[in-house]
């Protein structure tokens, strides 16, 4: 007798229990059990849990209930006129009749605080009169997110102070966002990254499918503002072919007013700043005509220098570090060599997985990464002792890494990941300048009054020092200061580190001999699983990481959240603070916060908080976004 | 119960003013106020959130009065309510789960939603109900404790008959093999502390 006829059998035993059988199945079920004692013991299992589940007591309900139902439909009353209708509750948010509403509001704009153009937070609206728990304060901090409507993207900014309870995850905030910046219609956000003077990085699809890395200059736009214009196509060239080349600006227009107006969500139709109100700013491209590589853009700790990595849309060459600093036209190339990919910071540094030139005559090698730490302002590198390391995101404090690690593959000259997993190491004891950044005394100024050690951005103050209980095997090895010969210029193409003979010519001096103790001894999972596209964020003071991370190459970029205190000894994966939880691709962690965006099957998104400070967890359904193609930062 | 159906049944000229939908509904509670929480209770794992829920589905019943036909199926449509609101609170709180920050220990506390689902949660087979998918838990709460049947319990769940059966036939084999496993854990627990002793105490 297979399963499948037993299963069978099972079923036809539980439809029993409800409804007397047809005459065959009837006869079936009774001949079968009558052979079968495993089946008798279900029959059994199906009349004793019916008995159990009749004999669970009525659970008394308060004896308030009715008093305070009675109250919420009197307000009812009182609020909406003389007959009784189907109107959405607040408080309910997930009926059909409401998520219509909410998506028409969806579109709209309301008005609160930016903080950034404002410069001071403001309190957030009041609480709807509603069933809903009281929000508590949190700590103010302003999230800007990216919204997409009609094929326009805006830019919005909202500050949050309040957060739900963990049993009221929807309560009600009165939250609002305001419009602050809207682009060109068909330009798509893929990233956003906030700098330390007001300078928003996003990098975007043109309406012809083309990336473009652009700068909105939000500091310069809330002075007095700009001659309303109207909004001008996008003028962004596709090059047939060739090095990435920079377009003129895209234009986009910015909200210079900053005082709110409504104090919650209204219609489109009523919305205090509407796109007439806004004026015309730049969204301004720094490079065009290439596809991003490796981790997102991330700027510099001190919000200086924006680093990310690309190679030319028409994959001509390889994929490059480029930086960017206020003030610069264009973004440059801090690489040559075509296999530099951008993996995060490391205090004033950069952190890069740089491909390893398989051997021509070996049919059987396989792709390898080594990671390299580049001084943007000197390039000069130090190589990383940190096997099959892919993408390493180093925490602001230096302390810890956490990269992927499996199979590389190459596909249209860009590195994809295989299946793989994400571990936790220890940095402090493989950062290859931590002994120089230890031993540094002031440094000497070059002629043009830059600092030569660190480059423009200044070297953390407080260089992470491993204390012997805080290092995962006591003894944090210092790595060889050895350095190389300083990495390629822009106008030093394929030389330098960037020949296969400098990969393993130069940072190959800094690993250490064969046998050597390995530095870093324990790497446990991060994230388990076949991991083939991730995203690590750490949070600005070190104290929580979060891991977004798919397995499956839906191109769909829904995947799976987790937020993580930082590791430690005692437990070096951290311990989990939230999640996992359905999430796209892009999130931001902020002041004891996480936002991120939850794809609805509807194909829209709900734009997320959730804080874990000491005023306790809760969370904050911030909006409900009309493309799960919003992108949020902090 | 059937006196006070057939009570509600008689207002067959039941107006749709205002009033009349608040006294109905005030009736309507009276009524299936307790039974409804309680199923919610059982839902939800959670007296406090049920209560919300409970006030809120009576509230929609009279926002959405205008909606209900026949006032014999007051009962299930009053479900179909309670039912919908209870899952989309689930839904929600599968898209937000915390863990306690809680110091040292935090990472080996238990989530504020295990201490909420556990903590009032005494029986193997409440334990084995909460293990279950829930549109099987609300079809099984409703036929078995709820004693809702037939065109009731499909108007309740929102579905076909067919498919309401379908649910109950799921639901009892889902929580046949749950409880096997509730007991099997239950089984390995006596038998850790018959042989720690001293851990009893924490496990309590």
């Amino acid at each position: 007798m297979s399963g499948d006829s037993h299963d069978r059998f099972h079923e036809l035993l539980a439809r029993r229990l409800d409804a007397p059988l047809e005459a065959p199945d009837d006869a079936a079920l009774d001949g079968h059990l009558a052979g079968c004692a495993a089946c008798r013991v279900v029959e059994r299992d199906y009349a004793a849990q019916r008995q159990q589940l009749r004999l669970l007591s009525r659970i008394e309900a308060p004896r308030d209930l009715w008093a305070r139902t009675r109250t919420a439909i009197d307000r009812e009353i009182t609020r909406d006129g003389p007959r009784p209708r189907l109107a959405p509750s607040p408080r309910l948010g997930r009926s059909g009749t409401e998520r219509q509403l909410r998506l028409a509001v969806g579109s709209l704009v309301g008005v609160l605080v930016v903080l950034m153009v404002a410069g001071g937070p403001l309190l957030q609206g009041t609480p709807t009169p509603t069933s809903a728990a009281t929000p508590f304060p949190i700590a103010p901090q302003s999230v800007a997110f990216v919204d997409v409507a009609g094929g326009q993207a805006t830019l919005y900014r909202t500050d949050v102070a309040q957060a739900c309870p963990p049993t009221h995850v929807d309560c009600q905030s009165g939250l609002v966002s305001r419009p602050v910046a809207h682009f060109v219609a068909g330009l798509e956000a893929r990233e956003m990254a906030l700098g330390g003077n007001g300078q928003v990085f996003i990098a975007s699809r043109d309406a012809l499918g083309g990336e473009v890395f652009a700068i909105v200059d939000l500091a310069r736009n809330s002075g007095p503002p700009a001659t309303p214009s109207p909004t001008p196509e996008a003028t962004t060239a596709i090059e047939p072919s060739g090095a990435p080349t920079v377009s003129p600006d895209l234009a986009a227009t910015v909200d210079p007013k900053a005082t709110p107006v409504s104090a919650t969500e209204t219609p489109s139709g009523s919305a205090s700043s509407s796109p007439d109100d806004l004026l015309t700013t730049e969204a301004r491209p720094i490079l065009s005509d290439v596809r991003g590589t490796g981790a997102p853009a991330a700027w510099s700790p001190d919000g200086t220098i924006l680093a990310f990595s690309a190679i030319p849309a028409d994959h001509s060459q390889g994929s490059d570090i480029y930086t960017w600093r206020p003030g610069e036209d264009v973004a440059s190339p801090l690489t040559a060599d075509h296999r530099s990919v951008f993996a995060s910071w490391a205090g004033a540094r950069i952190v890069m997985s740089r491909l390893v030139l398989p051997d021509p005559g070996d049919p059987d090698a396989v792709l390898t990464a080594e990671t390299v730490v580049i001084d943007p302002g000197t390039a000069e590198e130090r190589a990383v002792v940190l096997a099959d390391s892919w993408l390493p995101s180093v925490d602001p404090s230096r302390r810890w890494v956490i990269y992927w690690t499996g199979r590389l593959a190459a596909k249209e000259g860009v590195v994809v990941p295989l299946a793989g997993r994400l571990l936790v190491a220890d940095w402090a004891s493989i950062d290859p300048w931590a002994a120089h950044d230890a031993a540094a005394t002031p440094e000497p100024i070059s002629s043009d009054g830059t600092p030569t050690g660190s480059g423009p951005s200044s070297t953390p103050k407080t260089t992470p020092t491993a204390t012997p209980e805080d290092t995962a095997d006591g003894t944090p090895t210092a790595t060889p200061e050895a350095t190389t010969a300083a990495g390629p210029t822009p106008t030093n193409e394929g030389t330098a580190a960037g020949s296969p003979d400098a990969a393993s010519d130069g940072p190959a001096s800094n690993r250490p001999a064969s046998g050597a103790t390995p530095t870093v001894p324990d790497r446990p999972d991060a994230v388990s699983g076949d991991i083939i596209d991730w995203v690590v964020r750490w949070a600005a003071d070190s104290d929580a990481f979060g891991i977004w991370s798919a397995s499956r190459p839906d191109g769909s970029g829904s995947g799976s959240l987790t937020i993580r205190s930082a590791p430690s000894v005692k437990s070096p994966v951290g311990d989990t603070l939230l999640g996992p939880i359905p999430a796209r691709r892009s999130f931001a962690l902020g002041a004891d916060r996480v936002v991120w965006v939850t794809p609805l099957p509807s194909g829209d998104g709900e734009l997320w908080m959730a804080t874990w400070g000491i005023g306790g967890n809760g969370s904050l359904r911030i909006r409900n976004l009309d493309s799960a193609q919003a992108v949020p930062a902090f | 119960m059937l006196v006070r159906t057939v009570a509600l049944h008689g207002q067959a000229s039941m107006t749709r003013d205002r009033a009349t939908a608040r006294s109905v509904v005030e009736e309507l509670f009276q009524l299936h106020g307790h039974e409804i929480y309680s199923y919610l209770a059982r839902m939800l794992r959670d007296n406090e959130m049920a209560a919300d829920l409970a006030q809120d589905t009576f509230v929609k019943a009279f926002r959405a009065f205008d909606t209900l036909e026949d006032p014999a199926k007051a009962r299930a449509w009053l479900y179909q309510i309670a039912s919908r609101t209870a899952l989309d609170e689930l839904r929600r709180r599968r898209i937000i789960r915390f863990v306690p920050w809680t110091g040292e220990s935090r990472g080996s506390s238990r989530s504020a939603e295990d201490i909420a689902l556990h903590g009032r949660l005494s029986g193997e087979m409440e334990r084995a109900l909460a293990a279950i998918p829930e549109r099987q838990r609300s079809a099984l709460l409703l036929a078995e404790l709820h004693d809702l049947t037939g065109l009731e319990l499909s108007t309740a769940l929102g579905v076909s008959h067919v498919a309401a059966r379908a649910l109950l036939t799921r639901g009892r084999e889902s929580l046949r093999q749950a409880l096997t496993v509730e007991r099997a854990r239950m089984t390995e627990r006596e038998g850790a502390r018959n042989s720690h002793p001293e851990r009893a105490e924490d496990d309590r």
